[in-house]
């Protein structure tokens, strides 16, 4: 089905806002008229300089001279290996703009992996940023065709924009997916324009705002909704550089949006509380939550401070967003409600997406188990409420299977104890006792500010006794039958996701 | 700012409980030996945690060193101790 929200969104943007919300097939188009719109405007700091809409169009068009020169053509694909920086700004919006496709390739890869997307995506050029040049020894030697570009080179002439279609290429992003193994979602121009205007939607304040940008911009958090909302919306945003310098950078950029990964925020938050005052200042009006659970805990927390928490739901697949949460103190464990003309359907609890946003399949890999009829199978278990809000209850890969047929889906019964505000994090597995006998286990991580309130008492008693009350009022087959209190935190992906383990294998 | 070594090590100690609660438990038995990993289980979340409040409580700024230079509570310990002189 397709949902029509558009009026709800129309309710929850604010008028003003959803006026200015315009829709562009290209993302070309949307920069050769906002980089006018906004030409005065500050577009983006970086390393102590800062630049307006008009500079930056300047740099980009004469950094289409310098693809051309390599020998990029209409498209191409063009790999960028570059870190957060202006010159990642300055080189995608180029690449896309000369009708080329930007593979945006993370800066922690190694030598061999730059040489290995490049070959994958069949990239007929490689911008580097200088300190990462090293490593594009490889591509270079192993594929003759491959032109390998500085991102700080620059040309006398400017080259004007090339004229692409809507369902032309536009950026390929890595994403762990659905099954396992990296690959490249490859995004036409009418996704990521979806993506960025979906960014749009529920956040009254929207336009001219101040973004600091901390995610990586080879995600699609930090590409789309951080770094493209911010170029939609006549914004600036700032690039912190090293995240250990965000609190010292936002005390002197005032950011009024952050855009963030649920660890990142909380910790924000310990430091804010320990410290006695918002350490991204307080200017900060919004926070973009996603990538990961959002504990409602949060939300709460952020409230008190005057900031309003929003989390949402979205994939790479997706060219990011696909739902997000406009009521958020209302819903706090819905990931909101599905953006205006995302098609979607429920099959067996998982969530199958169609529609001008999603990806147009991963590149040089076999697709077909990912669709179904044209559909893309999320892995991803939900439910919708009567209002239209979604929640996640699962991954379909997490699904423990327990002998009496019963299936659980471990993220259901974990946001149940992720209520108490005691409990950080927690995961619920599937372990086995010496006899060989299955059953269900939790492990918790407390959360330190919350437990520190509680003074010299027998911490690890009262969180099983907490954790208990909401295990008995389980339905009988989701109650776990032992509870650990952990005494540090579980082993993580780099992406701060839980690494999920079978005690019993 | 005049700080011996010990009172560094407390306050080290004091943040790494306020980066994981979880290691009050371990309070006790943390010296300079510890390893942040092994021991103290940081991860790269917590370990920016302890930068920061590190860099707040003491009043010093790390240089873009790489964190994972940081073996020990002690490695820490003479890095603050370094930049206080």
């Amino acid at each position: 089905m397709e949902v029509n929200t558009l009026e709800i969104y129309r309710r929850y943007t604010g008028e003003e806002t959803f006026k200015r919300i315009k829709h562009y097939d290209t993302l070309s188009q949307m920069w050769e008229e906002r980089s006018k719109e906004y030409a005065e405007l500050t577009a983006v700091m970086d390393n102590g300089s800062s630049y307006t809409y008009a500079q930056l169009a300047d740099d980009v068009a004469k950094f289409r001279t310098v693809l051309k020169n390599s020998g990029a053509r209409k498209g191409d694909t063009v790999a960028l290996y570059i870190p957060n920086s202006y010159d990642f700004v300055k080189a995608f919006l180029a690449v896309v703009t000369s009708g080329c496709t930007a593979a945006v390739l993370p800066a922690q890869i190694d030598e061999k992996a730059v040489c290995g997307c490049c070959m994958m995506f069949r990239a007929s050029a490689l911008v580097a940023a200088e300190s990462l040049s090293a490593n594009t020894a490889a591509a270079k030697q192993a594929i003759a065709s491959l032109s390998v570009v500085s991102a700080e080179e620059t040309a006398e002439e400017a080259s004007s924009a090339v004229d692409c279609e809507g369902k032309d290429g536009c950026a390929i992003v890595m994403t762990g997916g659905t099954t396992g193994r990296p690959k490249g979602a490859l995004l036409s121009n009418t996704a990521v324009m979806h993506g960025v205007i979906n960014s749009c939607y529920g956040v009254p304040e929207s336009f001219e705002q101040r973004y600091m940008l901390v995610l990586p911009l080879s995600h699609v958090f930090g590409l789309i909704r951080n770094m493209l909302a911010s170029l939609f919306t006549g914004s600036t945003l700032f690039i912190c550089r090293n995240n250990k310098d965000m609190f010292r950078d936002a005390a002197m950029f005032r950011p009024t949006i952050m855009v963030l990964v649920p660890a990142l925020a909380e910790m924000a938050l310990t430091l804010s509380k320990k410290f006695g005052k918002n350490m991204f200042g307080d200017s900060l009006k919004t926070i973009i939550c996603g990538a990961a659970n959002v504990p409602p805990y949060l939300i709460t927390e952020y409230d008190k401070m005057g900031v309003s928490l929003l989390p949402g739901y979205g994939l790479t697949e997706s060219a990011n967003l696909v739902s997000g949460n406009p009521e958020p103190l209302k819903k706090p464990d819905s990931v909101g409600i599905m953006f205006p003309e995302q098609e979607y359907k429920i099959v067996d609890g998982e969530l199958w997406l169609k529609g001008k946003n999603m990806m147009d399949g991963y590149v040089a890999v076999d697709n077909s188990d990912v669709y179904e009829d044209g559909w893309f199978k999320t892995g991803d278990l939900v439910r919708i409420d009567d209002e239209g809000f979604l929640y996640i209850t699962g991954r379909i890969k997490e699904v423990i299977v327990l002998a009496n047929g019963e299936n659980i889906s471990p993220a259901e019964v974990e946001a149940k104890f992720n209520t108490l505000d005691y409990i950080q994090d927690s995961q619920v597995f599937e372990d086995a006792d010496e006899s060989g006998k299955h059953f269900l286990a939790l492990e918790v991580v407390p959360r330190a500010t919350e437990i520190a309130k509680l003074g010299e008492i027998d911490i690890n008693a009262f969180l099983k006794s907490e954790l208990e009350k909401i295990n008995s009022k389980l339905p009988a087959f989701q109650r776990v039958n032992k509870i650990t209190v952990r005494t540090s935190d579980f082993e993580r992906t780099p992406s701060m996701k839980i690494v999920r383990y079978k005690k019993w294998q | 700012m005049a700080v011996n070594r010990s009172d560094i090590i407390e306050k080290l100690k004091e943040i790494l409980v306020s980066a994981d609660e979880s290691n009050r438990s371990k309070l006790a038995g943390i010296t300079e030996q510890s390893d942040l990993f092994t021991d103290l289980g940081l991860n790269s979340v917590n370990m920016l945690y302890m930068v920061i409040a590190t860099e707040e409580v003491f009043n010093i700024r790390f240089d873009d060193v790489g964190m994972n230079e940081f073996r020990t509570v002690g490695d820490v310990a003479s890095y603050i101790e370094g930049k206080l002189k």
